[in-house]
């Protein structure tokens, strides 16, 4: 007998529980979670509920106690993986000796063959990110710095898209900019993980919404089920997170 | 691999320590040569001055004290930079294989050796003349004195670089260092009778030696430096303990990498 993989799905987690350090603080309980291709799905709790321990998850940067996890059939952190992830962490600063043009050239030399293909994507994304190529990073401001990691997470069109709070630090045009980008990627068949306080961009972009809650899914299901049940996204995350789901 | 090694290559050209350890480079070797070249040691009514071998033995004594500071240096401060913090997200999301990392810096680290050895050199020919390395000259033996340094050095520099990935810098300073002073002073007791008439009456110095003769042979390298450029002594067994522990230190950097939970964020 041998398994067989689900080739339309990106990802499935299945009763998962991660715990940190010796004392065994759980950041996730029980969680199963699953996106199939083209699918978009949106992570949203509050702080410390476990959205981020659960991109980790998928990333390979911690492995759960009990539970399992596969991500394009293989596990997280597997190479094969991570070449097909385009990853913006909510947290990060890239090397600051290098100019912008050059970080973006240091992840294309991972994601890109050919220096001809390396050398245009960097230049398409500095220029629809408006960013300078010359700087230095240690000169950017914090947005661009922001622009910086959600471009270098575009690299190579990746089959999924996991984005941890992209929007903080961006002004409001560029968001407008970047949702049409992210939607138009999610039409063209890429699969999208957002996780996001801002509930308004969520439910323009994401198809279907996971809602966390002290680490445990609280809330699973299509975002127009949950604004027919309970009038908008907002609405459904305040009944399951806020003092209505207390 | 030659996208790290290329990337890590820059981030040494664009730090300050490469600059401070090129003219600190410099100068070290400049000096004593200068020395060499003005003293002439009046032994019995003879006039000796210090030429060929001696001279080299000065030169790499001051390369290996000179290479411990800079592999300290660049194994708490320039190597863990991108696998720490905030930037760890970052490196760890490239497809990149984790055993390739320590690799890339090796190299990077061995460049910075041999642009330290280049100074060195091109100082010598310059005060003494390049016939000195024409026939005669212990190549063999030179050869096996730049294996000795570069393992160590890169032993040294994993060292630093591991216990900062995952101690943190300021532990990693401190902790490395003792490891370190600690290998030196137990070479230099159980090198002497004073250790050996102690360890016949201390269980628990006999206890320290087996741990002193699992540690890199720090104590030894000055020794076996000298016997190669003397005797090019080859093959040198004192070799296999120094390939080893890069091994094992190399190993143990990947499972910070592949861990990065498990390492210190930041100081």
């Amino acid at each position: 007998m041998s398994a067989t993989v689900n080739v339309s799905e990106i990802f499935k987690i299945e009763h998962v529980t991660i715990a940190y350090g010796w004392r065994k603080f759980v950041a996730v309980e029980s969680l199963n979670l699953h996106l199939e291709k083209g699918g978009s799905l949106a992570l949203l709790g509050l702080n410390g509920a476990g959205k981020t321990s659960t991109i980790r998850l998928l990333m390979g940067m911690v492995r759960p106690q009990i539970g399992q996890v596969e991500i394009f059939g293989t596990r997280p952190g597997d190479l094969k993986a991570l070449a097909r992830i385009g990853f913006a962490p909510e947290e990060a600063t890239p090397p600051e000796y290098l100019k912008g043009e050059e970080y973006l050239d240091f992840v294309a030399s991972f994601r890109l063959k050919g220096r001809e293909a390396r050398k245009k994507a960097v230049s398409d994304l500095m220029q629809w990110f408006e960013m300078p190529a010359q700087r230095r990073i240690r000169d950017y401001s914090k947005g661009m710095r922001r622009k910086l990691i959600l471009a270098q997470a575009l690299i190579g069109d990746p089959e999924l898209l996991i984005l941890d709070e992209p929007l903080n630090g961006l002004d409001p045009l560029f968001i407008m900019k970047l949702r049409e980008r992210v939607e138009g990627y999610v039409k063209n068949g890429g699969s999208l993980l957002l996780s996001s306080h801002i509930l308004a961009e969520v439910e323009k972009v994401c198809t279907s919404v996971a809602i966390i809650r002290e680490g445990q899914v609280a809330f699973t299901g299509s975002s127009a089920e949950a604004i027919q049940q309970y009038g908008s996204i907002e609405k459904a995350f305040a009944h399951f997170v806020g003092r209505d789901g207390a | 691999m030659i996208a790290l090694w290329r990337h890590f290559l820059i981030h040494l050209f664009r730090t300050r320590l490469f600059y401070l350890c090129m003219g600190l480079s410099f100068f070290a070797f400049f000096i004593p040569l200068k020395l060499a070249d003005a003293i002439t040691i009046h032994v019995q009514e003879m006039e000796q001055a210090i030429t060929g071998e001696n001279i080299f033995l000065i030169l790499f004594f001051v390369a290996m004290s000179l290479g411990g500071f800079i592999s300290m240096v660049y194994g708490v401060w320039v190597v863990p930079y991108l696998h720490q913090g905030p930037r760890v997200f970052l490196s760890f999301g490239l497809p990149v294989a984790k055993w390739k990392v320590p690799i890339a810096y090796a190299l990077t680290f061995l460049c910075l050796i041999a642009l330290q050895n280049t100074i060195m050199f091109t100082l010598h020919g310059f005060m003494f003349g390049y016939e000195a390395y024409q026939d005669g000259f212990p190549l063999k033996g030179l050869l096996m004195v730049q294996l000795f340094q570069i393992l160590s050095l890169e032993v040294t520099m994993f060292l630093f670089a591991t216990l900062a990935l995952f101690f943190g810098r300021i532990a990693a300073t401190v902790l490395g260092t003792a490891i370190f002073s600690i290998a030196q002073v137990c070479g230099f007791i159980f090198a002497t009778d004073l250790g050996a008439e102690i360890q016949s009456k201390s269980a628990g110095l006999t206890l320290v030696r087996h741990i002193y003769e699992i540690l890199p042979p720090w104590d030894k390298v000055l020794v076996r430096i000298t016997q190669q450029l003397k005797e090019a002594n080859i093959p040198d067994p004192q070799l296999i303990p120094w390939g080893i522990w890069l091994v094992l230190l190399g190993a143990a950097f990947v499972v910070g990498l592949r861990f990065p939970l498990l390492t210190k964020g930041t100081d």
